[in-house]
């Protein structure tokens, strides 16, 4: 993994997630619904890395990046990069059950990753109490996660452009 | 050993602990660290937020009625034109909002306004906030707020706890400022507490029987008749004290004697005890009331905000007198 550009990357999906990915949201009776890029990044890093090490270490930047950008109170800081390092790390680790191409099967992986992550993290918000309505965050959440998996093709599909960039080419040829 | 044979295996683990040792941090530091890391992404995402504006004129455009092909001169200047027009419409709203609310709070002496704008919303949509960006301490009224020159300089223009208006209604508080930008915590936030007070209205037409509780703890009934003078509903009564609290859709009002007699359409005001707002200010409009499961003798009352929370864009902050920090 090319570890300056794969920073770079991130720290434009987070930039687009805090900025045009607001055009996406829309607003239901539980709240907002909306993408996470993030997630995309992940499920990609997960499946095309060289090693469940280096797959652990992109998702425990996302969620560093991300964690840095949520307007406070949220979570301590420092669990959502356990997280997401700890669920990219699995998703490499069942991506060889999965035709990792198919963009069902990152649909799907996305999907739980979204589910996995987030649902811990509103978790922490149930355990103390600041999370007064459970159901309609759960509802959310699997809004949130549904979302994402539609998007997470298209991210996907976009970085793999830069796979080349971000993967070294025997690598890359050697897991296609 | 297997993690002398991958050195990123050290890494991993020194991220990990890293994070348990963020987790373990008070607070106050990670809010900072927070802090931080938003001052440094905020002029990235003004060209983020550039690129959304450009992209929602276009589509605005291609929404109209399509126009014929012109030359490429007459379109540039079509288009500063609609620009400028667009400048001018907006500060005409502005002076005419500021114009409006100054002369609500005529009477709280010296009190400011900061003319603010949300920018952006958090990263994650479980958050019920808004970044906005508030221009300088030293706003006056009418002044255009530009967020994008304005957000490296690094003062405290408002401090926490004041509250924010929107065009019309009051929509939540500062929770946080850094440098130019704050959090605007919205009156439907979960966190969201205030002490308010509850009218109960009457509309033209109408008569309502309310009960009035009287020193010595007895019940007062009273009829009430609208006057008539106007077609708007009127208030009744002294207004019942209150806490009202944002449950992330709407505000919600716990432990209300049912003595009181609240129905829908009643109004929620904020409390002008508190010495950071002059007069109570709407909030919002009761939609519902329910009767409290524990105790038959205590309502809970669901109040929908006014002002439509989704679509913020312009807010104006009420700085009291004392309080701008020079």
């Amino acid at each position: 993994m090319r570890w300056l550009l794969f920073i770079l990357i991130s720290l434009a999906g987070i930039i687009f997630q805090n900025t045009v990915c607001q055009l996406l949201w829309f607003r239901t009776s539980v709240g907002w619904i909306g993408p996470d890029i993030l997630v995309g990044i992940a499920i990609f890093s997960a499946l095309f890395s060289r090693s469940g090490t280096d797959a652990a270490i992109c998702g425990w930047i996302l969620g560093f990046l991300l964690d840095l950008t949520i307007t406070a109170p949220a979570p301590p800081a420092g669990l959502l990069p356990l997280l997401y390092a700890g669920a990219t790390a699995g998703i490499f680790q069942i991506r060889n059950a999965f035709f990792k191409e198919k963009i069902l099967t990152q649909m799907i992986l996305a999907f739980l990753l979204c589910i996995a992550v987030y649902g811990l993290w509103l978790s922490w918000d149930v355990a103390i109490n600041r999370m007064i309505t459970p159901l309609d965050g759960a509802l959310q959440l699997i809004g949130v996660a549904l979302y994402c998996a539609i998007i997470t093709p298209i991210i996907c599909a976009v970085l793999k452009r830069f796979g080349k960039f971000l993967i070294p080419a025997d690598v890359l040829l050697k897991r296609q | 050993m297997r993690f002398r044979e991958r050195p990123s295996r050290w890494v991993l683990l020194g991220l990990c602990l890293l994070s348990i040792g963020m987790m373990s941090l008070p607070q106050k530091y990670l809010s900072a660290l927070r802090q931080v890391a938003q001052w440094g992404l905020s002029p990235l995402a003004s060209g983020g937020n550039r690129l959304v504006v450009h992209l929602q004129t276009r589509v605005d455009e291609l929404a109209g009625t399509a126009t014929p092909s012109r030359n490429k001169q007459r379109q540039a200047l079509e288009q500063q034109i609609l620009t400028l027009r667009q400048l001018i419409e907006y500060q005409r709203r502005q002076i005419k909002t500021l114009t409006k609310w100054s002369k609500v709070l005529k009477d709280f002496d010296y009190c400011q306004l900061i003319p603010a704008r949300v920018i952006s919303s958090g990263a994650l949509p479980f958050q019920n906030r808004r970044w906005i960006s508030s221009p300088s301490k030293k706003v006056y009224k009418g002044n255009l707020v530009t967020t994008r020159t304005v957000v490296l300089n690094s003062n405290y223009p408002v401090r926490e706890g004041i509250f924010v208006l929107g065009q019309n209604y009051l929509v939540g508080r500062i929770v946080q400022s850094e440098g130019h930008l704050a959090t605007l915590q919205l009156v439907t936030d979960p966190h969201f507490r205030t002490p308010a007070l509850l009218w109960r209205m009457i509309k033209p037409g109408q008569t309502r029987t309310i009960y009035i509780i009287l020193p010595d703890g007895g019940l007062s009934k009273h009829t009430y008749h609208h006057s008539g003078k106007t077609p708007a509903a009127e208030p009744i009564g002294q207004p019942c004290k209150v806490e009202a609290k944002g449950d992330g859709k709407q505000i919600v009002l716990k432990h209300v004697p049912a003595s009181h007699g609240i129905q829908p359409g009643d109004v929620l005001t904020s409390d002008s005890t508190g010495g950071l707002l002059p007069i109570g200010l709407t909030i919002g409009k009761v939609v519902k009331v329910q009767q409290e499961k524990k105790d038959a003798h205590f309502v809970s009352v669901f109040v929908k905000p006014l002002a439509d929370l989704s679509r913020l864009q312009d807010v104006y902050i009420v700085v009291p007198p004392g309080s701008v920090k020079e």
